[in-house]
């Protein structure tokens, strides 16, 4: 029975494996932290957008709000950051809640509204005069309980969540139950899936991981601003990294994001121009020729992607 | 119709408008336990929307409809499902990335309640002879077999009722003798049925109990033999 | 009462510009059912080449409204013609569309930043004369006038457009329906292809005007007027151009009294509004054609 899983679980102890030791070797915390962060929230919009076809282009509204649920528990409530990061992904599952009429509107209009969401959601975070509950565009300051390690490891935790998730969805007949509502909504809901409450599931354990990731995020930056954790480039560079490497598999997102985060680090940080000037080009031509993404082709070539 | 008990299907006073549009104006029919009831009418009388709003594919806007002594007015598809009603569609709507196993899968796990789905797939790609096609993916099909996979997709919830909408609709006359025989197989396992059918021709070989609509609303029920002598229906079909 | 006639007045001259801002998004929208995800960065083109065009010539700002069209026509019909046929025959036009727009979207911001620096650009609105004028005892800047004359006129032509040419009248054939239209002989790529290239030249004239309206211009401005379009062709009526002038007065209005009245609230509004509307009425507020599931 558990044959079935293998391929699957190898590519998570492979990710796990190389999280853990590559800090003994290459000692840029930061990137590889960064880096398993794109690779949870990549996982986590292949939930909705692989799964489901809605295309989240507001994303980032679960990263801010699991960044600032947790560090306002944090301050308030002084609990453990690792109760706070939970806290972080209810948050955002909240906010994914209040966003269920959302899920109305079809292809692109769920997108744009998802957008206008997540800038809606900055605004109101920055807004001065909530500066008592979230100190408004001024920022967060999580020094006091800041520890590199404990953070960069939760990460990995989150990340290795992230892609079970992925792996459950693949194997069940949730996930099955969600690809029929992607292919076709009347036949899907004639062969008695409750349409409705299927995609809802989807859509929350969506932002509970974006959630979670902008909780640890909070924890192993400790200082931030609302333009930091609400920065469009999060749910542009998750979007892109899903679409390169190919949703609705666990390996695709998985591809996509070491590809194009490293070469980011490589081209990006001293002129991100470049960067954002290959992966728009990268984009479109990913859409005219090969709009299943990079798994596609070792599909073709009759590769079983896990 | 005769003891309500014996009644399974109760539509009665449907109105259903798009727009400024009434596709259905007070359409009332009910099927007996077991029955067939063909269901004729031009095109555009409202034959399919009355099939969609019986599926819960669109809500009614006034109305009431009981199935099996319980109203199923109004509620979603999958609880009319749920409740033993599926359909299949005219042009067929299959879940076209996933293979016909899947297809079926899907509908046995999440349509019935009871009973081994593993037993109920197998029969379903059985009573369609889809058996060869299973690991094909659903894109993949002709036509026909298409409708045939809609159909077993419907079997796979273990229906009480089936609404058959415009089956016939581009098939061969081999096919459709094929299909006929097959509705009438599967109708003898005590499902029933309203058969949508521009063909009077088709019915007839199903049933003789036939509902002619025009308008979105009705015009005639009784036997065929009666309807192709009742002066409204020929004027309906051959008036205009 | 003198801020509040002070409000209305300056919403409706603000609306009427705003109106030209969705203009575009709204007619390639309503021809060809894409969303032109790039379109906030065509108005930011259009910004870019009146700030060069005044810097380094003086030419004014009205001067620049030929030399955009032109540029944005042998911009629009090479791109058209690359992307929209393969994509219209493609599984899911409207996603990819979207998607491909997106790109293009990046492309330009990361070509514009590469070619002239991350800075803001500004055209004094000293360019159309110091002195004010006023209506109804209210003053404001003459470039408002003149942004407000540009904007009117712009709705006049697609409307003289639409409505008394030849090409004008397939192109609503097409807005109808699609379908109709080509069995009807319209060349539907030909139509189509020039009702994007129009789309790019009010974008782009809606650009050359912003400074007046909304200040400086900026390489990734690009994004925010996108939504903000997006908000204001659905208040209006999504697929229907003329419809857009009514989003943009309701927009212009509802963002004065919000920046007079609640100045900290004022940014949040476009998107709140979109979501609503959509919500709501997602066929806009005085349109047709539902496009929810």
């Amino acid at each position: 029975m558990l044959s079935k899983y293998y391929s699957s679980l190898g590519a998570i102890f492979v990710i796990i494996f190389i999280f853990v030791t590559l800090p003994f070797v290459y000692n840029n915390q930061s990137f590889l932290f960064n880096m398993m962060m794109y690779l949870a929230l990549a996982e986590g919009l292949n939930i909705i957008y692989g799964f489901t076809g809605y295309l989240p282009f507001g994303y980032v509204g679960f990263f801010g709000a699991g960044a600032y649920g947790a560090s306002i528990v944090i301050m308030f409530l002084r609990i453990s950051p690792f109760l706070a990061v939970l806290a972080g992904g209810i948050a955002a599952v909240i906010i994914g809640i209040i966003l269920f009429p959302l899920l109305r509107l079809s292809g692109a209009y769920f997108a744009i509204a998802n957008l206008a969401a997540s800038q809606a959601l900055y605004y109101l975070v920055a807004n001065p005069n909530l500066q008592k509950i979230t100190q408004g565009p001024y920022g967060i300051d999580l020094s006091s309980v800041y520890n590199a390690n404990a953070s960069y490891y939760l990460m990995l935790g989150v990340l290795v969540f992230s892609m079970l998730l992925v792996l459950y969805m693949r194997k069940t007949d949730f996930g099955l139950s969600l690809l029929a509502i992607k292919e076709d909504r009347v036949t899907a809901a004639l062969a008695g899936i409750n349409i409705v409450k299927t995609r809802s599931i989807a859509w929350m354990l969506s932002a509970f991981v974006a959630g979670l990731c902008g909780a640890v995020f909070a924890w192993f930056t400790a200082v931030f601003y609302p333009s930091t954790v609400f920065n469009l480039n999060v749910s542009v560079f998750t979007i892109v990294f899903v679409l390169f490497g190919g949703m609705g598999t666990i390996v695709g997102p998985l591809l996509g994001t070491l590809i194009l985060y490293s070469m980011y680090n490589f081209i990006g940080i001293s002129t991100p121009e470049y960067f954002q000037l290959f992966y728009g080009l990268l984009i479109m031509i990913l859409v005219l020729f090969l709009p299943n993404g990079v798994v596609s082709i070792l599909q073709h070539w009759r590769i079983d992607v896990p | 119709m005769s003891h309500s008990e014996d009644v399974l299907l109760r539509v009665d006073g449907l109105v259903k408008k798009f727009g400024e549009l009434k596709a259905l104006n007070g359409f009332s029919i009910t099927v007996g336990k077991g029955k067939i009831v063909g269901l004729a009418g031009p095109n555009g009388s409202g034959k399919t929307t009355v099939i969609n709003v019986i599926s819960g594919i669109y809500k009614p806007d006034v109305g009431s409809i009981e199935f099996d002594g319980k109203s199923i007015y109004r509620l979603p598809s999958h609880k009319i499902v749920h409740r033993g009603i599926n359909r299949t569609f005219q042009v067929p709507k299959p879940l076209a990335g996933l293979t016909v196993l899947q297809n079926i899968s899907i509908a046995a796990i999440y349509g019935s309640q009871a009973g081994n789905k593993t037993e109920t797939v197998k029969e379903a790609l059985e009573i369609v002879g889809l058996e060869d096609a299973k690991d094909t993916l659903a894109a993949n099909l002709t036509l026909a077999q298409q409708k045939l996979l809609g159909l077993a997709r419907a079997l796979a919830t273990k229906p009480k009722m089936l609404l058959v909408d415009e089956i016939a609709a581009g098939l061969s006359s081999q096919e459709l003798q094929w299909i006929a025989d097959m509705l009438i197989h599967i109708h003898k396992s005590g499902i029933s049925m309203i058969v949508v059918e521009h063909l009077m021709g088709f019915i007839d070989s199903l049933t003789s109990d036939v509902v002619v609509m025009n308008a979105g609303a009705n015009l005639f029920r009784g036997s065929i033999e009666d309807a192709s002598r009742n002066e409204e229906v020929i004027e309906v079909f051959l008036g205009r | 009462m003198d801020l509040l006639a002070y409000t209305i007045i300056a919403g409706i001259m603000y609306g009427i510009f705003f109106g030209l801002v969705g203009l575009g998004l709204n007619i390639i929208f309503g021809v060809m059912r894409m969303i032109n995800l790039a379109h906030g960065d065509f108005i930011m083109l259009g910004a870019f080449l009146a700030f060069w065009l005044f810097y380094l010539f003086g030419i004014n700002p009205l001067l620049v409204i030929p030399i955009a069209t032109t540029v944005f026509f042998l911009i629009g019909f090479p791109l058209y013609y690359a992307f929209v046929p393969r994509l219209s025959k493609s599984s899911d036009p409207e996603m990819l569309s979207f998607i491909l727009f997106f790109g293009l979207s990046q492309v330009i911001e990361a070509v514009i930043i590469l070619a002239f620096g991350n800075n803001q650009r500004s055209i004094p609105s000293t360019v159309f004369g110091t002195s004010s004028f006023s209506i109804l005892g209210q003053s404001f800047p003459k470039a408002w006038l003149a942004t407000t004359l540009v904007a009117f006129a712009a709705f006049i032509i697609i409307y003289w457009y639409f409505r008394h040419t030849r090409l004008g009248y397939a192109t609503r054939a097409i807005m109808s329906n699609r379908e109709e239209a080509l069995i009807s002989g319209i060349d539907i790529d030909r139509v189509s292809a020039i009702a994007f290239c129009l789309g790019l030249v009010f974008a782009s004239v809606a650009g050359i005007f912003s400074y007046f309206m909304i200040g400086a211009a900026y390489p990734s401005m690009g994004p925010d007027l996108t939504t903000v379009s997006f908000a204001i062709i659905v208040l209006g009526s999504l697929g229907s151009p003329l419809g857009t002038v009514i989003g943009g007065l309701l927009y212009g209005v509802a963002v004065m009294f919000m920046q007079t009245y609640f100045s900290s609230w004022a940014n949040i509004l476009p998107y709140i509004l979109l979501i609503v509307i959509m919500l709501l009425k997602p066929e806009g507020l005085f349109g047709k054609a539902a496009r929810s599931a």
